[in-house]
């Protein structure tokens, strides 16, 4: 695969190396149909050393949730992992796949249009209707496929899907076979086969999911990172990769700016200042690391085509003014009530931010 | 020496291997660490019908009382030894220094030894290393190790090494009576080995030095929520509940089933509580628990990894669902219990003998259980004590109560009415053994007690309600020589006193005792020409009295609203002087305003107000020659009463109606916050029906007019207020 190609690669392609490292230098049990064993796959995510190479960490924050994860796709559980949206799951569900597999691709993509076929099976109708049922007319899905080959599928926002989709999970995970009674078989899944699934807090309610199913499930919830430093080196990290992985030829924002996006996401999120000294109305928008992410890499991009390939601050203004509001009536007054308020308030370090913020907004 | 084991003080595992350690060795002496002035205690902690947790209590012979708990469940390898020296019938001893050493040392120091010798913060790291041991010479190495580098980082202080040095010189005592060094052995916190090992023994004038101090001791029953660091108590132990379930499996060598038994519980628990939580999901979170625990190489999951993955399979992810199941099963409600006789202080004895008596027992559960107390004769029963036990606790509990011993706490009332009723709240509490214990100092029972600590502030006491207060606090108690006390004490106070608030207060309590002293049975023959001479002192005290300024007028309002309330209640008692007084107070002009009014109010209500010259009145007091505050003031008095009573009569409307409309501006704003506040007491309901007298004065619609007069302020009408509020009136 030429790597130059594609917007963005699987997981397993771009830390490679690390993987390949760490399967080299294993030194405990490996369970049947993983690539390593549970502690590298910890290492893998969290960070660490393997032989002489720096791992880099991939998931930044509370790292017994990790363990709790890694722990249960080490039994024949399935995984679901809950969170608020931009915290990570999607995120958290490639590296594992990658790390336990080596193969993050077998997806799942949850819509509210995604049938029952999807996650069984489908049929090739051309073949079909010239052969009749035969295994080669059969088009198996992601899960089927993880089933046969003994690894990891990853079901990505099942709440989203139809409540009686979901329900054919139930029997699945359950007896961990398919059955085809169109051509009489049974499709067992071998050692190794699980599955993680990934679901919005914010979706509550939408297709909220069955007891049954949720009994089947060892659940996780994934927090927002717990303070300002922890999300800082969230978004650092990550902007670093995606400006690499993008080709932005922009220079990586400097810590200073990534401390001021962060900080103003997250009073705005939490609804009272870092300090704790100052309520804050919150916005209608989530305003995850995740968008603090895009947002940076957003004002690289416009830096790289528009300007001198620094970071202007009219540039992440203008990356703040479409992240935060998202509903014109209300947000744009929480806005700049936050503007007035709390930035304006917040010193010289913040005053050409704040001033390319007000211009925006008059 | 070979023959020191060193422990953590409540840790199943360390009392598992001592147990070994010690059948092993079959010493023929134990040493303990623990208080050597105890010694005599262990004769009785080793009884068989004692039942954990329990702690040794020593506190100062002196107020303030200092106290020093020494708490033990069944799983400490103190109470572990001491049983298994007495099942083998072999001498045994604490070999610290006394506890009366450490209640004389400084209260920093004190502090320190709280936190016994292990740092807490290690408890999950503690659990994976040590709990799982299963050979005792490994676990032997392993905690003299682990305590070896616990030492290179924290150096023992010199309260450490006098301990160390203590213990040591105690186990060469021992060792002079011509046992060999084998035949010793010696239980210490694992921190003190080493200590121990290198100390020089203390000199013989050195060693009697420390033991000469006295201080008292005593048994109590624990529990262990108070054992646990959740009641913010320091030796404390995360999960005295669970570490329970790990001894009582180590005990059958099956500490694998402590996690089956912890999950299961756990699953039970959610069940009994409306959760749904099957014997699969149990399954799958032993699964999961067990899998952490190989994560970190370990064979047996701790607790933490048994809780994180009942949150992951039980608890949909979220701790807060099973919070409740987890205090549950990690403290729990359990209570230690000694048999009779056991506690050293008579106060002990005297209490529990009185919950017996009153058939109070089944109250000492931590668990706060409701009791109602009908204080009447029951008709029902033979005896007179059965007849009256409701009475009897009433006064136990109070007297509970005014010793501050937090084992009741009186409820208030539903019904004013009710008096013959009482509704209190039971929990016992480790706290209450220890403020119990502490009031041992002031007396043997109970009883004595409080009437000790009556006596005592009635001596301090200077001021009249003060002993009042006590006065019915001692009424209260069923204490009557303790009434009669503080019944002098009034006496002698209230021929000086000249204060009004504080007179109408005392009747006030004196009024209660009289009315309620034949149902407590303490009816006091002294009492009613005490309250005589008080009602009729603070009738001649009323008129000055309402000579004052506007600051205190409230309260005098509150006295005055009391005498009246007093001489109704008491068959309409000096009713005739009363109301002279209060007709006294509507006539004069140098009276406050705000009180006159008052006076017209309660007149005016109770019928003694001719209607035409009650109209007088009005109309002389809200008129134009009258200062515009004073009339205000005045009316606002007059509000502070029957709401209803003012309603019907339209003619008070009607005359405020006019002398607002006749105000000046400037004489209006002044005037509207007096009658704001006045009109602030009234409930929506008596606004409505104002509004509607205002509407048909006004030959208006009623409802519309209400409408318009009860609708929200506008905004620059709010302002205008706020201004106002804001305003200094002096400047005019």
């Amino acid at each position: 695969m030429n790597q130059q190609e594609y917007q963005r690669l699987p997981a397993e392609i771009l830390f490679q190396l690390e993987i390949e490292t760490l399967i080299k230098n294993e030194k405990y049990p490996i369970p049947e149909g993983w690539k390593m064993s549970p502690r590298s796959v910890l290492t893998y995510i969290c960070g660490g050393k393997s032989g002489n190479m720096d791992i880099t960490p991939k998931y930044i924050g509370n790292e017994r949730l990790v363990e709790i994860a890694i722990a249960t796709l080490v039994t024949d559980r399935a995984l679901l992992l809950i969170g608020e949206p931009g915290t990570a799951k999607s995120w958290l569900s490639e590296h594992l796949c990658a790390a336990i597999n080596g193969d993050s691709t077998k997806v799942i993509q949850g819509t509210a249009g995604t049938s029952e076929e999807a996650i069984r099976y489908s049929w090739n109708y051309a073949m079909l209707i010239a052969k009749g049922p035969s295994e080669e007319a059969l088009v198996k899905s992601p899960l089927l496929n993880a089933m046969e080959t003994g690894s990891i599928v990853r079901f990505e926002e099942i709440s989203r899907c139809a409540s009686e989709v979901q329900d054919a999970l139930i029997s699945i995970l359950s007896e961990k076979r398919v059955s085809i009674p169109e051509l009489n078989m049974e499709i067992p899944a071998k050692r190794g086969f699980s599955l993680i699934a990934t679901a919005n807090t914010r979706d509550k309610g939408v297709n909220d999911m069955s007891a049954a199913l949720k009994r089947r499930f060892n659940i996780v919830v994934l927090p927002a990172p717990k303070d300002l430093k922890t999300e800082m080196e969230i978004v650092e990290q990550r902007v670093g990769q995606l400006s690499a992985s993008l080709g932005l030829q922009a220079k990586v924002p400097s810590v200073d700016v990534i401390e001021r996006v962060v900080t103003i996401f997250r009073e705005l999120r939490n609804g009272i200042t870092i300090d704790g000294k100052q309520k804050v109305k919150t916005t209608t928008g989530v305003l995850s690391s995740a968008e603090a992410i895009s947002l940076l890499a957003n004002s690289m991009a416009l830096a790289a085509s528009f300007g001198d390939g620094k970071i202007r601050v009219q540039d992440v203004a203008a990356g703040l003014q479409g992240a935060i509001v998202k509903d014109e009536s209300k947000d744009a007054l929480a806005w700049k009530e936050y503007l007035e308020n709390i930035l304006k308030k917040k010193g010289m370090s913040y005053y050409d931010l704040y001033h390319a913020c007000m211009e925006l907004n008059q | 020496m070979e023959n020191i084991f060193g422990i953590r003080h409540l840790s199943p595992a360390s009392a598992y291997h001592l147990k070994h350690f010690l059948e092993q060795k079959k010493p023929r002496f134990v040493l303990i660490e623990g208080p050597s002035d105890c010694n005599d205690m262990i004769e009785d902690i080793v009884q068989d019908d004692l039942i954990p947790p329990f702690a040794m209590m020593s506190y100062t012979i002196d107020t303030p009382i200092q106290s020093l708990l020494y708490p033990f469940a069944n799983y400490s390898p103190e109470y572990v030894a001491m049983k298994w020296a007495y099942q083998h019938h072999i001498p045994c001893a604490f070999m610290d220094l006394p506890s009366s050493a450490f209640l004389t040392m400084e209260e920093s120091q004190l502090q320190q030894d709280k936190v016994i010798d292990l740092d807490m913060d290690v408890n999950d790291q503690w659990e994976r290393i040590f709990e799982h041991v299963d050979d005792t010479f490994q676990f032997k190495e392993a905690i003299t190790l682990f305590a070896h580098h616990l030492r290179e980082l924290n150096p023992p202080d010199g309260q450490t090494c006098l301990r160390e040095a203590y213990m040591k010189t105690t186990i060469e005592k021992i060792k002079e009576t011509g046992l060999l060094e084998d035949d010793i052995v010696v239980v210490c916190g694992a921190f003190h080995i080493e200590g121990i090992q290198q100390a020089t023994c203390l000199s013989d004038n050195e060693y009697q030095k420390i033991n000469q101090k006295l201080v008292n001791r005593t048994l109590m029953p624990y529990s262990y929520f108070r054992l646990s660091s959740l009641s913010g108590y320091g030796a404390g132990n995360k999960a005295p509940a669970y570490y329970e379930l790990l001894w009582q499996h180590m005990l059958e060598n099956q500490p694998k089933q402590a996690a089956y038994d912890y999950l299961s519980r756990i699953s039970l628990y959610q069940r009994e509580h409306g959760y749904n939580c099957s014997t699969a999901q149990v399954i799958e979170a032993l699964q999961l628990a067990q899998m952490l625990a190989a994560m970190h190489q370990e064979t047996l999951p701790s607790l933490q990894d048994l809780k994180d993955a009942a949150i992951a399979c039980m608890g949909q992810g979220s701790e807060s669902q099973l919070m409740e199941a987890f205090i549950a099963n990690d403290i729990g409600t359990t209570m230690g219990y000694l048999p009779k006789g056991m506690s050293k202080t008579a106060i002990q004895n005297d209490f529990y003998s009185q919950l017996k008596q009153l058939k109070l027992e089944r109250f000492q559960t931590i668990v706060a259980t409701p009791l109602e107390l009908d204080l009447r004769e029951n008709t029902t029963v033979k005896s007179k004590n059965s007849a009256f036990l409701d009475l009897h606790r009433s006064c136990f509990l109070h007297q509970l109560r005014f010793l501050e011993i937090p084992f009741c706490a009186l409820l208030p009332s539903k019904q004013d009415t009710a008096d013959w009723k009482e509704t209190w709240e039971l929990k016992w509490s480790s706290e209450a053994e220890i403020i119990l214990i502490e009031n041992s100092l002031y007396g043997e029972s109970i009883a004595y007690a409080t009437q000790f600590c009556i006596k005592q502030k009635l001596e301090q006491s200077t001021n009249m309600s003060e002993c009042a207060f006590l006065m019915e606090e001692a009424f209260l108690c069923g204490l009557p020589d303790s009434l009669l006390h503080a019944l002098q004490a009034v006496q002698s106070l209230a021929i000086d006193s000249s204060s009004f608030e504080d007179i109408v207060s005392t009747a006030k309590r004196l009024s209660r005792i009289m009315r309620f002293g034949t149902l407590r049975h303490s009816a006091n023959e002294n009492i009613e020409p005490l309250f005589h001479q008080l009602f009729y002192r603070a009738l001649l005290l009323c008129v000055e009295s309402c000579q004052c300024d506007d600051k205190v007028a409230h309260t005098i309002m509150e006295a005055m609203k009391t005498m009246n309330d007093l001489s109704i209640q008491h068959d309409h008692y000096m009713e005739e002087e009363w109301l002279q007084v209060l007709v006294e107070l509507i006539h004069r002009d140098d009276m406050n305003p705000f009180l006159s009014g008052y006076a017209t109010a309660i007149l005016l209500e109770r019928g003694f107000l001719q209607e035409n010259d009650f109209q007088q009145i009005l109309t002389y007091h809200i008129s134009q020659g009258i200062s515009v505050d004073i009339a205000a003031n005045w009316f606002e008095g007059f509000m502070m009463r029957n709401h209803y009573a003012l309603i019907a009569r339209s003619f008070v409307w009607k005359q405020l109606d006019e002398y607002i409309q006749d105000l000046e501006e400037q004489d209006f704003l002044r005037a509207l916050l007096y009658l704001r506040r006045a009109f602030g007491t009234y409930s929506a309901k008596e606004k409505h029906d104002i509004a509607k007298n205002l509407g048909s004065l006004w030959h208006l619609d009623e409802n519309s007019v209400a409408e318009v007069l009860n609708g929200d302020l506008k905004k620059e009408e709010q302002d205008l207020l706020d201004e106002l509020e804001d305003f200094d009136f002096g400047d005019f």
